[in-house]
């Protein structure tokens, strides 16, 4: 029986679970460039809910439409994406022929906070090569919003294919076709 | 014999299967009958019941706890004997044996603090206490309560026609909405140690009984919403002396409630077409501190609504301006707390005035005196005449551009739902799109009347596909019971809203969708429709069939991904060999020549045939493009044949193209493709969705044109909800991603930092 190790919080968290809306969608596409050998994409969430979702006690509601380039906030947006938004795939060490399994770590290009309530974050990962078996997990904001569902365009060599994310279904196989 | 009814059989099944896209939708609605006719209007026997209140409610602001004896009056105008009534108790999902946590789905993921533990075991005494239920003689009644619904044994039936009153005393506490969550409760604010309540779902509420359910009496679970009877309320108020109520209806006693100025500026109000403060800051900011210990009493009147709900606090603001409606002045009002400001003062009451001039434009003139947008952080809820609404600037006072739109969108959206379902009374329980999809639909044409280009969230078809694209595995069709839908802002509001403009601009044209729109919204205020009522009368009132339509983006959760998958070019033959055979001698002249070819040119210098002319026969010296006596008779015998205009056409230049649509998302849609010729002009053809009737994932189409076409675009203005867009195009373009959208318009500096530079500038620097 494996013992749970907790943050504690000394005050109940002032989120609610009745906010103004129930979307509880993210949506995020993602290409591979071959020529820049990079996974290059684009994740949508609602704002508010990621600024939940990065801060539990909702300090940062309303702050992300204020950022720059320059903002600390925007450290915590990238790790939160590459805790939550990964891409495990077949790749080649050291330009070795040499199997190997590797975790995309993302960069955050930027943002863009929508007028509509949504934030479009533009991510980038260097990947000299990408092989099958590719697999990919996406479950932003399911620990705070249990009917989250997310979903993913893969696209590769003009080939599009999407999935879709659950709480209970959080990680899915993709396969390169050539 | 048998054989005979086995192959009729067989070939009835055969064919039902062949025909599904198509497939009326007799089979899935209900029948008709009198009580709702096929056309989708009320029948000659439709009846509903009636429910009318009588309350006596205390607040106590000190306990948070609110105590009410009410009085129902119960009308049966059903054709059947109730042995029983059913009322709801939705106060209960607070209570400690509420189902309602209990049917959460959880993972050891969803805990990751002592705080998400602590609040998933946050205790509070929620839940009705209900003291006593007595006829009106003062003899207590037989009751029994489940869970969130509560049945009162009658000692006889209540027969067709009769009426029974009843009293129930009743209390609970007030829920910390800002803790528990929820639609209604109360939000503490630690500055001035003070509440804000906004109270709903507080009385004990008869259920529905009709011709579709009996009485709807499915347990409230906490999403699907309210199913109410109307009826006639009069509510008598206790708060605490300093406080501003607000509430469904209209006050019968301002006089004695209000100061003499305040009741001046109610009456200017009344009269004005911009807001006009009523309760000013100061008053209220005064209240604040003051915290009154006496009681004063507010009294409502409200006829013909379905529910009941009221606010109160003494941080209340309050302005009101007129509107009207019809011939009749709506007064619009809000309520909000200072820290509502400066976004309350400036926008509330004007956008409540908006909503209810512009949703009667499209569906029915708001009938109701009052209008009431009410402050409440976070959510948005809407009831009768009255609705609570988030969008709450810093503490500084600023807000940012998103904080604003969230606002404007929030209380057009519940302000809306006084006509959706509070007028237009679906059954929110069975059916959530009923109410929020057709209220966002309309929302959508609100906002984009409010302000030009004004960012909706929902409504434009192509904001839907990416929810509908791809894996369907998470998602539900629009007609699935509200406790059961997967990702319910898409699914009953976002995706029905998207239906509706689909229809509104491409399907139907605004004309005729405007008109059957609002023929079902007179049909049915101040009635239950059901959505077979919807789905028949928008058929019935516009000689459109739209089973299709219902078919696919209600019943399934197919997408729309229609490709232009081949075209072909085609020529007319003039049969004028001048002309066809000139024309293929160009042809071929223009064809790919071999590199041998082109080497051996130099590299033999001269072959055999070409040093002996001996070697050459008819078939070596024939030119077959050249044009003799034979073709020219031939061609002469073709033009005496043929008429004048017919001969024309031929020697037009047309150009002809036939096009191939494949249907990869299994939803039929219009085809709108747009051609754009030689010399940069072009034409749009709209085809109907019927073109798909038969052949439902393959069709080809011929164009004709006067001059080349040198692109081909499918769903040209984004109006079908195409979810690839990169297979729509001939010559093949491919979509740009979101991201390579952003690496193109990407800027270096934020625009802030514009702004400053720009300052800069102007002072010379």
């Amino acid at each position: 029986m494996p013992k749970l190790l907790f943050a504690i919080l000394v005050h109940l968290s002032a989120i609610n679970t009745s906010f103004a809306h129930e979307f509880y969608f993210a949506y995020a596409e993602i290409s591979y460039n071959e020529l820049q050998q990079k996974l290059e994409g684009t994740l949508i969430f609602t704002t508010h809910d990621l600024e939940r979702a990065i801060a539990p006690k909702g300090t940062l509601i309303g702050k992300f439409e204020k950022l720059d380039e320059t903002s600390a906030e925007l450290k915590s947006i990238e790790n939160y994406i590459n805790q939550h938004f990964q891409i495990i795939y077949g790749c080649a060490l050291d330009s070795h022929a040499t199997d190997a399994i590797c975790v995309s770590q993302f960069s955050l290009e930027g943002i863009v906070t929508q007028l509509n309530g949504t934030i479009e974050c533009y991510i980038s990962a260097s990947i000299p090569a990408l092989y099958n078996p590719i697999q990919i997990k996406f479950d932003a904001l399911m620990e705070q919003f249990p009917r989250q569902q997310n979903k993913l365009s893969f696209i590769y060599r003009k080939q599009k294919e999407t999935l879709s994310f659950l709480l209970n279904d959080s990680s899915k196989y993709f396969t390169l076709k050539p | 014999m048998k054989n005979l009814v086995l192959a009729l059989i067989s070939l009835s099944s055969a064919a039902l299967l062949a025909q599904t896209k198509f497939a009326q939708l007799d089979q899935l609605l209900p029948t008709a009958n009198s009580y709702r006719t096929a056309s989708g209007a009320p029948g000659n026997a439709y009846y509903q019941q009636k429910a009318d209140y009588k309350m006596t409610l205390v607040l106590d602001d000190n306990k948070q706890r609110l105590d009410g004896t009410e009085t129902i009056t119960y009308t049966n105008n059903s054709p059947d004997p109730l042995a029983y009534l059913w009322l709801q108790l939705d106060q209960n999902i607070y209570d400690q044996n509420s189902e309602t946590k209990l049917i959460e789905v959880e993972k050891m993921e969803n805990f990751r603090s002592v705080a998400d533990l602590r609040k998933r075991d946050f205790y509070y005494d929620g839940g009705f206490k209900i003291e006593k239920i007595t006829n009106v003689s003062g003899q207590p009644l037989q009751y029994f309560i489940n869970k969130t619904m509560m049945r009162i044994d009658l000692a006889k039936p209540l027969m067709p026609g009769q009426n029974i009153s009843f009293q129930i005393k009743w209390w609970y506490n007030v829920n910390d909405r800002m803790q528990v969550g929820g639609r209604s409760g109360y939000e503490y604010f630690e500055t001035d140690q003070n509440y804000l309540y906004t109270i709903a779902q507080f009385f004990p509420r008869m259920c529905v009984y009709n011709d579709v359910t009996g009485w709807q009496n499915k347990q409230f679970l906490g999403r699907g919403e309210f199913t109410l009877p109307f009826g006639d309320y009069e509510v008598s108020i206790t708060v605490p002396a300093d406080h501003i109520v607000a509430a469904t209806g209209e006050c019968q006693n301002y006089a004695s409630i209000l100061t003499t100025e305040q009741r001046k500026r109610y009456e200017l109000a009344k009269k004005s077409d911009t807001p006009v403060v009523i309760v000013t800051q100061a008053e209220a900011e005064a209240a604040e501190k003051d915290k009154v210990q006496k009681t004063k009493t507010w009294v409502y009147k409200a006829t013909n609504v379905r529910d009941f709900a009221f606010a109160s606090s003494r941080k209340f603001i309050w302005d009101a301006q007129k509107q009207t409606v019809g011939n009749k002045d709506v007064l619009c009002m809000s309520y909000y707390p200072k820290e509502g400001n400066p976004l309350w003062e400036r926008y509330s009451t004007k956008l409540v005035a908006h909503t209810i001039k512009t949703y009667s434009k499209y569906t029915v003139n708001y009938m109701y005196p009052v209008a009431i947008s009410v402050h409440s952080k976070q959510i948005g809820m809407e009831y009768p005449m009255i609705c609570f609404n988030g969008g709450r600037p810093e503490a500084d006072g600023t807000y940012s551009e998103g904080e604003k739109y969230g606002m404007w969108g929030v209380i057009i959206h519940e302000v809306g739902h006084n006509f959706f379902p509070m007028i237009i009374n679906s059954d929110e329980r069975q059916w959530t799109w009923m109410d929020e999809g057709l209220n966002t639909f309309v929302q959508y044409l609100t906002e984009q009347e409010w302000e030009r280009n004004y960012p909706s969230r929902r409504g434009p078809a192509y904001m839907i596909a990416d929810y509908m694209r791809g894996d369907v595995s998470g998602i539900s069709p629009i007609m699935t019971n509200s406790e059961s839908i997967k990702q319910f802002g898409n699914n009953a509001y976002g995706k029905p809203a998207t239906a509706l403009n689909i229809l509104r601009e491409t399907v139907m044209g605004r004309e005729l969708f405007d008109y059957a729109f609002k023929t079902y919204c007179e049909r049915w205020a101040l009635k239950h429709p059901t959505p077979a009522d919807f789905f028949r009368t928008m058929e019935d009132a516009s000689a459109v069939d739209l089973d299709w339509f219902w078919r696919g983006w209600f019943y399934t959760t197919d997408h729309v991904d229609i490709a232009l998958t081949d075209v072909k070019w085609y020529e007319l033959n003039t049969q004028n060999p001048e002309l066809e055979k000139a024309f293929l001698q160009q042809k071929n002249a223009q064809k790919d020549e071999f590199i041998g070819v082109t080497r051996n040119v130099s590299a033999i210098t001269k072959t055999v045939n070409e040093r002996d002319d001996q070697i050459d026969d008819f078939y070596a010296k024939r030119n077959i493009y050249a044009v003799d006596a034979l073709d020219r008779k031939d061609y002469e015998n073709f033009v005496a044949k043929t008429t004048a205009e017919d001969l024309a056409y031929l020697n037009a230049g047309k150009q002809l193209y036939e096009l191939t649509f494949e249907n990869f998302g299994g939803l039929v849609m219009p085809l709108i493709i747009e051609a754009t010729f030689a010399d940069g002009s072009s034409k749009v053809e709209r085809i109907p969705a019927e073109i798909w009737r038969i052949e439902e994932l393959k069709v080809s189409k011929v164009f004709v044109y006067d001059q080349p076409v040198v692109a081909f675009r499918l769903d040209p203005f984004l109006e079908t909800a195409d979810t690839d867009l990169d297979n729509n195009s001939w010559p093949r373009v491919m979509t740009p991603t979101r991201y390579q959208l952003y690496r193109q318009e990407q800027k270096k500096e934020n625009p802030m930092q514009r702004q400053l530079g720009l300052e800069q500038l102007e002072r010379g620097n």
